[in-house]
């Protein structure tokens, strides 16, 4: 369990990163890590009409490839269902956009658009 | 926003126009492309987000809904990249001043923004020209086919930069320039010549009979006597071709995507299908999009079937109709689809498989069944459509090394032409003697009672059909019309009646 302990915390230190990330480039962080029984949306952002729902994926190297082709094609629906259970009951005006933080070793890109529904 | 910008697809040579509206609304970001678009139109979404991003702006971020109306049409190939883009970028509000109104647009982009040239310009320009519209952007590449349009305003462009600068009114482009037709006319470029072609006077006659009154030939003679190379020769024993005609030529080299750079189809097309042509390949089709065959891209000019009999029996079956309707109508469970197919049928063959039979220079070894079942390949109402059925038999060595060459393609197109005027003077319009039909044949071709008599002979020796007959006079017709005779004399009706010898050949 010593290795699971250890990507976890890569995983979060990586969450971290984005969401202060996110912060600085003038985005209000709606949700962290929301949870649904769809699954799970990393981070909930909004900067101005544009609601971003962000998948964070990290790396310590990219040995086994880039972080965001591990986003594969049933964790993006996953996204997409999530973001409509989100806005279910809820009137909010705005653009829905789904984006790819990729956080390897500490830097972090950020993919706007990633993928669409 | 909604944009709205139009294009035209192509069912055969007639153009409708297509609206191709863009809507984009807040939501969940995605693209919706409907209107019975074609897996080519499907795939523009990638084309144009590349073409977009590499042309410096922005492919919006959002839900966007892009429908080609009407939306009961299939949408085919790939034209309409270019007004998808620019609906998009207009309906996204980064080229909010643009105006389309009256803008009709075609062309395929490429990843890195610049229109690629895309097929069937020339004839949705002609249709759109007919619907009112005036203002055209094309791909500069397709430039030459829109030069010889008058009274419309053609920007042939670069690139999808080109493009916005050009709607938003940033930057002039003046329009494409109108070419006169004349320019581009080059008559020797056939290669040949009839001078070339040593003796066959008998051959000559009939290739010049044939091409005056636009009447179907069978060339038929032992190998290497010079079948092909006669036939060769029939185009450039030919009338030049008009504008009009050069302009309905194009058009269906322009559907088919064959055109050169030149633009526009200036000499006669001379199509010479190889005998493992299938019916399709000949007469059109296709699954979706109907293109047009052989005998349509023969049109205004020579389909040449070299060793006739090789060719499948149903392909040539499939002949009949458009020889007489000089058009043909091309029906899949897509829709049917008419073009033009107004061609001059040559064929030529051998008399009997081994090739000699009737050759005064060697003797056929072919049995007496043999050769019947040969010919029985060509069905008889095939042969009934050819009014010209002349034999090539080989050349004398002394004839072949003569210095002395016939009379040049030039000479015989001067009297070529001149029986032409007669035709367009009697008929008061481009028409040919062989598409006369019987109320014609009635009013122009009056038969003394002499011609009755030796035709009625003809008729009753020959066992003629009544299509035979009036094939006969047609032919006879024209051959009056070579010698500027008024009426039809006796020498003429036997000489039409001695091209039909193929039919003799069989008693």
């Amino acid at each position: 369990m010593a290795i699971r302990g250890e990507l976890r915390r890569t995983g979060f230190f990586g969450e971290l990163k984005a969401a202060r990330y996110l912060k600085k480039q003038g985005y209000k962080i709606l949700e962290r890590n929301f949870r649904c029984k769809f699954g799970e949306v990393d981070i909930i952002a909004q900067k101005g009409e544009v609601v971003a729902f962000i998948e964070v994926k990290t790396r310590s190297s990219d040995l086994f490839g880039m972080p965001n082709e591990a986003v594969g094609r049933d964790r993006r629906q996953r996204y997409v269902n999530c973001a409509r259970f989100y806005f279910y009951g809820r009137q909010i005006d705005c653009t829905v956009r789904f984006d790819i933080i990729e956080v390897l070793v500490g830097k972090i890109n950020h993919i706007e658009n990633a993928f669409t529904a | 926003m909604l944009a709205k910008v139009t294009s035209f697809a192509l069912v055969g040579l007639d153009g409708i126009p297509v609206e191709v509206e863009a809507d984009i609304n807040r939501g969940m970001t995605s693209y919706e492309l409907v209107g019975l678009p074609d897996a080519a139109v499907k795939e523009s979404k990638e084309r144009i987000y590349s073409a977009i991003h590499n042309s410096r702006m922005r492919f919006p971020v959002n839900r966007i809904t892009v429908n080609l109306a009407p939306a009961d049409i299939k949408k085919e190939g790939s034209h309409y990249d270019l007004p998808i883009a620019l609906a998009i970028l207009k309906a996204g509000e980064q080229i909010g001043g643009a105006d389309f109104g009256g803008l009709v647009m075609m062309g395929e982009l490429a990843l890195d923004g610049s229109i690629r040239p895309v097929s069937g310009i020339l004839p949705a320009l002609i249709s759109a020209k007919k619907r009112g519209f005036t203002k055209f952007i094309i791909p500069a590449k397709n430039a030459n086919e829109a030069a010889y349009i008058e009274g419309v305003e053609v920007y042939a462009l670069n690139t999808l930069s080109e493009a916005v600068a050009l709607v938003t009114g940033e930057r002039r482009f003046s329009p494409v320039e109108t070419k006169s037709f004349t320019a581009v006319l080059k008559s020797s470029s056939y290669g040949t010549d009839m001078a070339l072609v040593k003796g066959q006077q008998i051959a000559k006659r009939a290739l010049e009979i044939a091409v005056a009154g636009w009447h179907n030939i069978l060339l038929s003679g032992p190998p290497g006597a010079g079948k092909t190379m006669l036939a060769r020769c029939i185009p450039t024993i030919m009338p030049d071709l008009t504008f009009e005609e050069a302009l309905e030529v194009t058009q269906i080299h322009s559907v088919a995507g064959d055109l050169s750079e030149e633009g526009i189809i200036s000499l006669r097309p001379f199509r010479t299908p190889h005998h493992t042509a299938t019916t399709v390949s000949l007469c059109g089709g296709g699954n979706s999009k109907i293109k047009p065959g052989e005998i349509s891209k023969a049109h205004k000019g020579v389909l040449f079937l070299d060793e006739l009999p090789e060719y499948s029996r149903s392909a040539l079956e499939a002949l009949r109709q458009p020889l007489e309707d000089k058009q043909i109508t091309v029906s899949r469970a897509g829709g049917a689809v008419t073009f033009p197919a107004d061609f001059m049928l040559c064929a030529s063959m051998n008399p009997c498989p081994c090739g000699n039979y009737g050759s005064t220079f060697k003797e056929c070894t072919c049995t007496p069944a043999q050769i019947k079942k040969y010919r029985a390949k060509i069905s008889g109402p095939l042969l009934d459509r050819i009014d010209l059925q002349v034999e090539v038999d080989g050349v004398k060595y002394e004839e072949l090394a003569s210095e002395e060459g016939g009379e040049s393609s030039a000479e015989i197109k001067k009297r070529v032409e001149k029986a032409r005027a007669i035709q367009r003077e009697r008929f008061g319009s481009p028409m040919t003697n062989a598409s006369m039909g019987e109320r014609e044949i009635k009013k122009y071709c009056q038969l003394s009672p002499d011609c009755e008599r030796i035709l009625k002979s003809a008729f009753e020796r020959l066992s003629l059909s009544a299509r035979a007959r009036s094939r006969i006079i047609k032919v006879a017709r024209t051959i009056a019309d070579l010698d500027y005779s008024a009426e039809i004399k006796p020498q003429h009706i036997l000489e039409a009646t001695s091209y039909r010898n193929f039919d003799v050949k069989e008693q």
